[in-house]
């Protein structure tokens, strides 16, 4: 039989795990109804007179349940029960990595709620509210510009998280000086230098997120190490933007990292890109080209110029 | 009766429907003639008579004065409850920092007849809505025809400034003369002993208390209209803190059991509100001075006595304002030093003048501190109590191959008492000590001859000295030593 | 905000005091750190206590700080420290008096910290004159209301000062800096501070 279907959808929410009851809209609970669960009817160990009775649902049980009027088959009510869970205490974070224009607060829910939460975001300093301006993307994120600078007062965030089955919210608080992390150097770049078996010079950029380098200039921290061995070296450098590695080992491949923190306050940076190099090496005197060619392998993820004196094979030969 | 000599009498009426009812009483002995009066109210008084019947006649009148009822009584002494005045609270204060309410009450401004006990019930009151927290009987006696102020003091357990306190008190008189029942006074009108917690600041007390180990501390929280009570922290946090009780609208209060001891600075409480406000205290918990342990009091030069002792448990409490403060006390003169040494030294130290012609002193150290109080004391005779000092400035005088004079000296008048000196004398092997006996002398100046010396040979001197027994207390130091070659053999 | 007028020209002795300047705010804040996590913990405090109601302390917190002349940067980083010493003197004498008479370490190193600030106002003050800046006037503000505080007051307001003191640090490194950046109408920067100094 032809089931009319002129009625408007509802939409009921329940908690994974727990018994939900669907009415019949406002038919009579002792009435004569049959169901359909996204249009396969249900057999009448689910009913509780008219009402609809499921135990224990879980994220199967979602989807459109269909109530009709037993003897005219006429569709009485209709609605879309979406199951999921109360949000989570959600996890927040603020971090300024253009300071001193200001910070952004980013969140996320430690598990799924399997249906729609919304999230409501208070930023208070100084026992005022401040705007916290959300991104158009990344959604879950919103920044904040500094008033003042080098207050010694807390910001306070405090984060609300709410769904149909519950809400949740988190708070924290910081000072000015603690969240400040700039975005790892960009534009790594590490390359042998002719006739220094033992040397590799490095050169990096500041992250094109951090404003004003003269006012707040960074200081890098370099790590390298021969791919062969684990442990790093590192040289913490309080100015510039290079760095000549005088103690590599010869003919060694090296993988080279480095990070930023403002010179006064804050965190370090994360490691930037890893770039690998290896220095120059000797070339042999009376030997051909064909016979032994020394293996050098300068590869890095960036521009790289090749020093005229060194030989170089191409890699994808090289490994076959 | 509420003084034994008129009664008070009421009663109720059976139709109390109209309203307009008005009454004739009237009261009399057997044979004389009755007294009445009319009246509106169900209430009337008469003269109290102690021994025998008086007969008691009401006749009821309705609102257009028909008479509805009449009834007689016969009331004796013993059908008449005697009720004391209720008595007027004169004058309650507050020591804040003792935590004391005082009270000052009398007999409802009245007079007792003759001597009688009495007995008071006083009542504490506190918090929003009112509760009672104390409830003590006092007993005292009412000395007749006496204007008679009594007062009574109550500790409470929280600072008075925490909340509004009030005070009542009722009186039971034991009449023994009086055959009628005897009942408790009404209560007195609250007296009021008002707190800070009026909504018009933000603090918490005590205020910097200082509070014995072991004992249950109290801290309040007041705050301000508008604001929200969030929490009261307290920094010791091995502290057991009960949960906070609300006392009024704007007031808290947490107990500390059984406190430990605080850290130098004082352990803080500290008290969060909403929006935003914030306020604390210092408390430091600590001990009451122990009793000053190893007192010895001692001369070296009959100027001065040195008396020396030490505190014994450390107080844990300290500063000006909080640690124990010691004065040695001497009875005989009456005089007095007060230390102002060091903080907790390991000896403590005070000099007391020796006085003219006084040998036999009864000293006493006194040491208190903001948790009470402790001393010792010690009877000396100061030539009992001779420590002569280190003997200096030895010099060798009259040298000669086989005998020398060895001086030295000894500061301080030590003329009242004879001394005894031990010379010691070494030349490589086993030392030898030569025991002189000498007069105390004022010029400081002391000398001994040696002889049996060895000629041209390297001597080292050292010399000790005491007072002589019986008087011997301690010897003095060891002298430097003193290196001498005698002169060689003609 | 007043126009920058800077005569031409950085000496190399105005470099040098600006660097001393500097390596003296570092090693200051560094102390300064590490005597308020130790002035928390001896007073009971918690760090996290919120300092924001406790006054009469000179606030690093400023709103248009990049555009503050060469003059108001110094002048107010001068008279944060001139207050700053009267602020010490103040905690080191509680201390003393009442609150840890016997820690004679830690009184030292308040006392350091204190001659950290008065070096500090000599040298901005020398920075002044040199830079022929007007010295402002010395305000020799009381200890103001210090009898009714309570100790639990007296201990924040000693905190919020070690707080407010870390920070004026950063904030002094950072004037000093715009001290040595070009203005828009390029003028020769006036000192060229040595920020970058190898660690």
């Amino acid at each position: 039989a032809q089931r009319h279907s002129q009625q408007d959808s509802h939409t009921q929410y329940a908690q994974l795990g727990k018994d939900v009851t669907i009415q019949c809209g406002s038919v009579d609970r002792g009435a004569v109804v049959t169901w359909t669960a996204n249009n396969t009817d249900l057999d009448a160990s689910h009913l509780n007179g008219s009402w609809l009775v499921l135990r224990h649902v879980d994220l199967s049980h979602s989807g459109q349940y269909s109530c009709y009027e037993g003897s005219s088959w006429h569709l009485k009510y209709r609605v879309n029960l979406k199951v999921g869970t109360p949000p989570k205490e959600p996890v927040l974070m603020c971090r300024s990595n253009n300071y001193p224009n200001g910070f952004y607060c980013s969140w996320h829910l430690p598990s799924p709620t399997y249906i729609p939460d919304s999230f409501n975001i208070t930023v208070k300093h100084d026992s005022k509210e401040i705007v916290c301006e959300k991104d158009a993307s990344p959604k879950n994120r919103c920044y904040i510009r500094y008033l003042h600078l080098f207050s010694t007062k807390k910001y306070k965030v405090t984060l609300t998280v709410t769904n149909a089955l519950g809400r949740n919210s988190t708070t924290i608080s910081f000072d000015e000086f603690a969240i400040v992390k700039p975005d790892p150097p960009e534009n790594v770049v590490a390359k042998p230098i002719p006739n220094n078996p033992r040397r590799l010079l490095v050169t990096w950029q500041y992250p094109s997120t951090w404003p004003d380098p003269d006012s707040f200039p960074l200081k890098f921290f370099l790590r390298y190490r021969p791919l062969i061995i684990d442990y790093w070296q590192h040289v913490e450098l309080s100015d510039g933007t290079s760095h000549i590695i005088t103690d590599a080992y010869a003919g060694k491949e090296y993988i080279i990292q480095v990070a930023a923190k403002d010179n006064e306050i804050g965190t370090w940076s994360d490691w930037s890109v890893a770039v690998h190099a290896t220095p120059w090496t000797e070339e042999p005197k009376h030997l051909t080209t064909e016979a032994q060619g020394t293996e050098t392998t300068t590869s890095s993820t960036s521009a790289f110029v090749v020093p005229s004196t060194t030989k170089m094979y191409d890699s994808e030969r090289q490994a076959n | 009766t509420h003084d034994l000599q008129n009664v008070l009498c009421s009663w109720t009426t059976a139709s109390a429907t109209d309203l307009g009812l008005s009454y004739k009483f009237c009261y009399g002995l057997r044979y004389s003639s009755p007294v009445c009066e009319k009246t509106q109210d169900n209430r009337a008084q008469m003269t109290l008579n102690s021994f025998g019947t008086t007969f008691v006649g009401i006749e009821t009148f309705n609102s257009s004065a028909n008479l509805i009822s009449k009834n007689t009584f016969r009331l004796r002494e013993e059908n008449i409850s005697y009720v004391p005045i209720t008595p007027q609270i004169r004058n309650l204060t507050a020591n804040s920092s003792a935590r004391t309410l005082n009270l000052e009450w009398n007999y409802g401004g009245l007079l007792v007849p003759f001597d009688m006990d009495a007995t008071w019930q006083i009542r504490i009151l506190r918090k929003d809505p009112i509760e009672t927290v104390a409830l003590e009987t006092y007993d005292s006696k009412l000395p007749g025809n006496t204007a008679t102020i009594l007062s009574w003091s109550w500790t409470s357990d929280i600072p008075l400034e925490c909340t509004t306190h009030y005070a009542q008190i009722r009186c039971y008189l034991h009449l023994e003369v009086f055959s009628g029942t005897k009942t408790w006074s009404e209560w007195s009108p609250l007296a009021k002993m008002p707190g800070q917690d009026t909504g018009s600041l933000i603090k918490m007390f005590p205020v910097d208390e200082v509070a014995q180990v072991g004992t249950n501390l109290t801290f309040c929280c007041v705050w301000k209209r508008g604001q929200s009570f969030k929490k009261i922290g307290y920094s010791n946090y091995s502290a057991a803190l009960s949960p906070p009780v609300r006392l009024s609208n704007w007031s808290a209060v947490i107990y500390v059991q059984n406190a430990n001891k605080s850290i130098e600075a004082g352990d803080n409480a500290w008290c969060e509100v909403d929006p935003g406000d914030f306020t604390g205290t210092t408390t430091f918990v600590g001990y009451p001075p122990d009793t000053p342990q190893n007192l010895s009091c001692e001369t070296s030069d009959f100027k001065e006595i040195t008396c020396e002792w030490k505190a014994g448990r450390p107080t844990n409490l300290y500063s000006a304002e909080r640690r124990t403060n010691y004065t040695l006390f001497e009875s005989i003169s009456g005089k007095n030093v007060t230390y102002n040494g060091k903080e907790n030294p390991e000896y403590y130290r005070c000099n007391f003048l020796v006085l003219n012609n006084q040998r036999i002193y009864n000293f006493t150290i006194h040491g208190s501190n903001p948790l009470g109080q402790s001393e010792s004391s010690l009877l000396i005779n100061i030539n009992y109590r001779v420590h002569p000092q280190t003997p200096t400035a030895l010099t060798v005088i009259n040298n000669s191959p086989t005998h020398i004079t060895l001086a030295w000296q000894l500061s301080g008048n030590l003329m009242p008492i004879m001394l005894q000196c031990l010379v010691r004398i070494n030349s490589g092997g086993a030392p030898e000590d030569l025991n002189v006996q000498l007069n105390g002398t004022e010029n400081l100046t002391y000398s001994v001859s040696i002889d049996k010396l060895r000629p041209y040979t390297k001597y080292v001197f050292q010399v000790r000295c005491s007072a002589i027994e019986p008087f011997f207390w301690k010897w003095s130091r060891w002298s430097e030593n003193k290196h001498h070659t005698t002169l060689e053999a003609p | 905000m007043a126009a920058a007028r800077r005569s031409p020209g950085s000496s190399p002795h105005h470099t040098d005091l600006c660097c001393r300047t500097v390596l003296l705010l570092r090693k200051m804040r560094a102390d300064v750190s590490r005597l308020l996590e130790a002035y928390v913990e001896k007073q009971g405090l918690d760090k996290n206590f919120s300092l924001d109601l406790v006054d009469g302390v000179p606030t690093a917190s400023t709103e248009q700080w990049s555009e503050a002349s060469d003059a108001e940067r110094l002048g107010d980083n001068l008279k944060a420290y001139w207050a700053f010493q009267t602020l010490l003197n103040e905690i080191l004498e509680e201390q003393r008096s009442s609150l840890t008479p016997n820690d004679l370490d830690f009184h030292e190193s308040i006392q350091s910290v204190l001659l950290q600030v008065s070096a500090l106002a000599y040298q901005l003050e020398e920075l002044m004159v040199m830079l022929e800046h007007s010295v402002p006037a010395k305000e020799l503000e009381g200890i103001r209301g210090a009898r009714e505080r309570g100790l639990f007051e007296k201990k924040l307001r000693g905190m919020k000062v070690l707080q407010e003191l870390a920070h004026w640090s950063v904030r002094s490194v950072r004037d000093l800096r715009q001290l040595s950046k070009p203005v828009q109408t390029g003028a020769i920067p006036h000192v060229s501070c040595c920020l970058a100094l190898k660690k």
